[in-house]
């Protein structure tokens, strides 16, 4: 029995049937959430006493950096479980994180800009954490070149998911080094690193925003997923039965 | 809490920040929404060609009894 | 080392490894003219730079060594993305896979033999190439080391590029774009060991981090290359 759970999850079929009620609620809270946070944010939380109002854009930020580097993680490991176990709900979730990842990393990187521009007085910094992020979506970029480059659907996914891996492994090379090629250069600029003390009405609505993105993720992935689901499965009978139950 | 702007106006002007503001945020919601709401439109998409091949199919089907 | 016992057995690792290296050497000494095109663009992109930016020594002194390296990664890398192509196509890589031996250790082979084309000429190059961009004296030293080790990583770490683009009619321009950003701490490495050294410090410490990196690609980066090859030769 125990294992049985794991089996289901490996069934597309099981799982767009479970999703379907998942996907609703799923969408409510995350809307729920995080329009509440920006309302809160926007109307409620107090500017920073050294940024002034542009620190409002640190609640998106902070956000989207965390979908990005835990997208590719989370991209990394379906696309290991997919080679290892050929579980195919696997590959179709690795190949619909990658370009949300990517979207993201490009988001957090914009708003990272929006951030600078009016706090540091500048779009773009090569410190250390920018660089990094910027390698990570040509990481992302990689494996979304990569799928698309393949006709074959399974080749398609079993490549890109070692390149995941290999990206995945390589992740905290490439952060040492960036911070090491950082020290070397020592750019003129003022420390972004700098803790600035926060205050918990400041912090409160940053872990909820997270929360609300966490949901979001979640909701647009198992939605990529369905839609995946249905154009790998299109001969089977059971997703014949959902084109002809749309008869309009 | 309290609210932290005295108009709607200074809300927007965010004392010269509010155009980087009012910009991140809508960037990241119109990406946002079109991750979450992309599925939907690949759906009806999905559909419409699956009748398409269903119909030329049946008409092949037809045309080869004939 | 030739240890057949019976006349049916197939020859023992090391001829075997030994005779597909002997294989693609000749292939690639034969193709002589193709032996020089990585040499010949790394000289004419290096060119360019003075050409495109100034002539200025001072100026040039200073981008020197990630004019270089830069240059001798995209080499390296242009000239990595048919090092599987030609074998897959006409069978040869099934075979190979086919042999009792680990497809790891054959791997290791085919890049060993990459590397003693296309990175150690590249090393060799490298002063004349310093002399052209007024690259400080300090730095001949560090820039040559660096290559000569980072070279190897390059080529361990492209062969799994070219492992994953092989089944493509066309790799070029994918195979650096899901390969470059996995070359950036090697980049990063090797003109930081340069520019270390023209500043007075002592580079060696950068050497034995970047020997870490290699010791670490030929454990792994093989072993990601043979499951790749075996993936385009099963999929």
């Amino acid at each position: 029995m125990g294992w049985q759970w794991f089996h289901r999850l490996g069934s597309p079929r099981w799982f767009y049937q479970k999703t379907e009620a998942w996907v609703r609620w799923l969408g409510w809270l995350a809307f729920l959430i995080i329009a509440g946070t920006i309302f809160w944010v926007m109307a409620f939380v107090p500017k920073d006493y050294l940024q002034g109002h542009s620190f409002r854009i640190f609640y998106l930020h902070v956000p989207t950096s965390m979908m990005a580097m835990g997208g590719y993680y989370a991209m990394a490991i379906s696309g290991a479980i997919g080679l290892i176990w050929r579980m195919k709900l696997a590959d179709m979730s690795m190949r619909c994180i990658a370009p949300m990842g990517a979207a993201f990393t490009f988001l957090a990187l914009v708003t990272g800009g929006l951030w600078g521009k009016p706090t540091w007085g500048t779009y773009w910094v090569w410190d250390g954490r920018t660089t990094s992020t910027l390698i990570l979506f040509f990481l992302y970029m990689g494996v979304v070149a990569l799928q698309n480059a393949y006709q074959n659907q399974q080749m398609a996914d079993r490549f890109s998911a070692l390149l995941a891996l290999v990206g995945m492994v390589n992740i905290p090379i490439i952060k040492w080094s960036v911070d090491w090629w950082n020290t070397l250069h020592q750019p003129a600029t003022i420390k972004l690193t700098e803790e600035s003390t926060m205050h918990g009405s400041m912090l409160y609505p940053l872990f909820v925003m997270m929360v609300g993105f966490y949901c979001f993720f979640a909701w647009a992935l198992i939605k990529a997923i369905r839609i995946e689901i249905l154009r790998r499965e299109y001969r089977t009978d059971w997703v014949k039965q959902i084109i002809a139950a749309e008869n309009k | 809490m309290k609210f932290q702007f005295d108009s709607f106006s200074a809300l927007l002007s965010m004392e010269g920040h509010g155009m980087y503001v009012w910009i991140s945020y809508a960037i990241v919601l119109i990406g946002m929404l079109y991750f979450g709401f992309r599925p939907n439109w690949q759906f009806k998409q999905f559909v419409k060609q699956q009748k398409r091949i269903q119909l030329q199919e049946q008409q092949i089907a037809q045309r080869n009894k004939q | 080392m030739n240890e057949n016992s019976s006349p049916m057995a197939s020859p023992g690792l090391l001829p075997a490894l030994s005779a597909q290296f002997k294989r693609d050497a000749l292939i690639a000494f034969r193709n002589r003219g193709e032996l020089l095109n990585p040499l010949t663009f790394f000289l004419i992109a290096v060119a360019m730079i003075p050409l495109g930016v100034s002539p200025e020594s001072s100026l040039l002194s200073l981008i020197a060594p990630g004019v270089i390296w830069v240059m001798a990664l995209l080499a390296t890398l242009l000239s990595v993305d048919g090092l599987f192509r030609a074998d897959y196509e006409d069978g040869t890589l099934e075979q190979l896979s086919l042999t009792p031996h680990p497809l790891y250790l054959m791997v290791l082979a085919k890049v060993l033999l990459h590397w003693l084309i296309t990175g150690l000429p590249l090393a060799l190059l490298s002063p004349l190439l310093g002399m052209w961009l007024s690259l400080p004296a300090e730095g001949y030293m560090p820039l040559f080391l660096s290559l000569l080790l980072g070279t190897a990583c390059l080529s361990l770490i492209g062969a799994i590029g070219a492992a994953l683009t092989v089944t493509l009619r066309k790799g070029g321009i994918l195979i650096s774009l899901i390969i470059m950003p996995l070359y950036i701490p090697i980049l990063v490495l090797g003109t930081g060991a340069v520019t270390y050294a023209i500043d007075g410090f002592p580079f060696m410490s950068l050497m034995s981090i970047m020997g870490a990196f290699l010791a670490f690609s030929i454990a792994f980066a093989p072993m990601v290359t043979a499951s790749a090859l075996r993936i385009s030769l099963n999929g």
